[in-house]
């Protein structure tokens, strides 16, 4: 039992890696516009919806790096962050609220990441190649997350759960987790404040579900993070009628093609 | 005497004992017990979060489904490292003394004289520096607390009044230090993990068996 103790913490480091290409990204985009970013840009980049302040973000980047190290918890730094905002005139962000929602939101997409990778090792993905999306944590209002796994065309299954419609469950490389996620990624969180999380589904009860057979060989996938720096724009700019007005909030940190297709610099 | 003789004409059971060889290296194998350990304890943290909640009544901060979201592995040579980045899991499990110094005031900044103990569900998650309106609290021996404090003044004379306190809230105590039991119902008992290995290593080791067996062309029957 000891074995599992260690007297020094080790860094989460696929997470931290993520975190170590992320680029600040002030936006002046809201919530809806923030989702429609290209998954290459959201997975790299420290934003919140409104926030246009770069100091504000780097102290935020800097934040989610302490916390996800494990180096300081969300009281302290919310309370640095309230400070700073005071001091930066920004009186939107000096609530409890607004403040734990951005904290809560980047460790989270950071433990998220970090969860998703460990998960795509073949042995662990050939063990467990399902996952069931459950309520990790109470919410007063919580949203209507079967009406959403139906509309994205997912299938319940029997079993216990918090849900009568029954168990949200699918297989790792299943789309449905891109398509219920308001951030268009594969893994938790998959909307703000949601308190939804996901759990392991092995191989044997995935076959017992009838989700697999038992011959099926997973593949491990990989995110936008491996595939290279470069994300196009083009439909977004299109959508949003944007232009170069979004060259202009992502600023010295990416070139934009005439093309659409954005380098991170 | 009896001679048996057996002749192979074609080995199945090789290629398939290779396999299963291979699948027992520590790259492959270590993932998955590691992988069985994190479920282990990530599950041990959701019972934890639903049988814990903070006693003073605020709003919850969900501590233990943090500890779930921040534990992991990762795989270094013949070593498999599971951890959690939860800010005080370990002093938690182990227990032990917390002494003011560490951090930095708010108000002096200087080093701090004495660590803060929440005292209501309001002040619960937070720190003294969230709230503007607290006075130090003062008692015989020295400041024993912070809180807010109402007031009612009265006058002495013509040029003279006088403060006094009506009414204390306290908000956060104030303490050099403070013992943390240790709590070794923080992690999984180890007889629940050492099942959940002993299972899980069955269920892949049948796995790398019907995998050679697949892949010869010939599913192995289990």
């Amino acid at each position: 039992m000891s074995g599992l103790i260690y007297p020094h913490p080790v860094d989460f480091r696929q997470a931290l890696e993520t975190r170590s290409v992320r680029a600040i990204l002030p936006t002046g985009m809201d919530s809806q516009m923030l989702r429609q970013l290209p998954r290459a840009v959201r997975e790299r980049a420290v934003f919140s919806a409104g926030v246009q302040n770069t100091d504000f973000l780097t102290r935020v980047g800097e934040a989610v790096d302490r916390m996800t190290a494990g180096q300081t918890n969300i009281a302290t730094e919310r309370t640095m962050l309230r400070q700073l905002a005071e001091s930066l005139e920004l009186p939107a962000l000096q609530t409890d609220a607004r403040l734990n929602l951005i904290l809560d939101t980047q460790t989270g997409m950071a433990d998220g990441y970090g969860a998703w990778i460990e998960g795509q090792h073949p042995s662990v993905l050939d063990m467990w190649p399902a996952q069931e999306l459950y309520r990790a944590e109470e919410r007063k209002e919580p949203r209507d997350w079967p009406q959403r796994w139906y509309a994205a065309g997912g299938k319940f299954y029997p079993g216990e759960s918090d849900y009568t419609d029954g168990r949200m469950i699918a297989l790792k490389d299943d789309d449905i987790w891109t398509d219920i996620s308001a951030f268009g990624l594969p893994y938790a969180p998959f909307d703000y404040n949601s308190g939804m999380d996901l759990r392991d589904i092995d191989h044997d009860e995935a076959v017992k579900l009838g989700i697999i057979e038992d011959d099926y060989l997973p593949v491990p996938q990989k995110l936008g993070l491996n595939d290279g720096l470069e994300a196009s724009i083009g439909p977004l700019a299109a959508k949003f009628g944007l232009g170069f007005a979004l060259g202009d909030i992502l600023g010295h940190l990416v070139r934009i093609a005439t093309g659409g297709e954005a380098t991170f610099q | 005497m009896i001679a048996i003789e057996l002749t192979i004409t074609q080995d199945e059971v090789s290629p398939a004992l290779r396999e299963l060889s291979d699948g027992l290296d520590d790259d492959r194998l270590l993932p998955v017990l590691a992988g069985t350990v994190n479920n282990s304890m990530r599950g041990h943290f959701d019972e934890l979060e639903d049988t814990r909640p903070n006693k003073m009544g605020g709003s919850r901060r969900h501590y233990y489904s943090g500890a779930r979201a921040k534990t992991t592995f990762t795989v270094s040579g013949n070593t498999a490292f599971i951890f959690t980045t939860q800010v005080g899991m370990r002093m938690r499990y182990f227990g032990g003394t917390i002494r003011a110094g560490a951090g930095i005031s708010s108000a002096t900044g200087k080093p701090t004289k004495y660590l803060t103990i929440p005292e209501t569900a309001e002040s619960y998650g937070h720190r003294a520096a969230d709230f503007d309106d607290l006075e130090v609290l003062w008692g015989r021996d020295g400041p024993y607390g912070l809180g807010r404090v109402e007031r009612k003044t009265i006058q002495r004379g013509d040029s003279f009044t006088q403060s006094n306190a009506i009414q204390t809230e306290v908000l956060f105590w104030l303490v050099p230090e403070v013992e943390i039991p240790e709590d070794h119902t923080m992690l999984p008992e180890s007889g629940e993990l050492n099942d959940a290995l002993h299972k899980d290593f069955g269920k892949y080791v049948n796995r790398l068996w019907y995998q050679a067996g697949y892949r010869m062309g010939a599913p192995v029957e289990n």
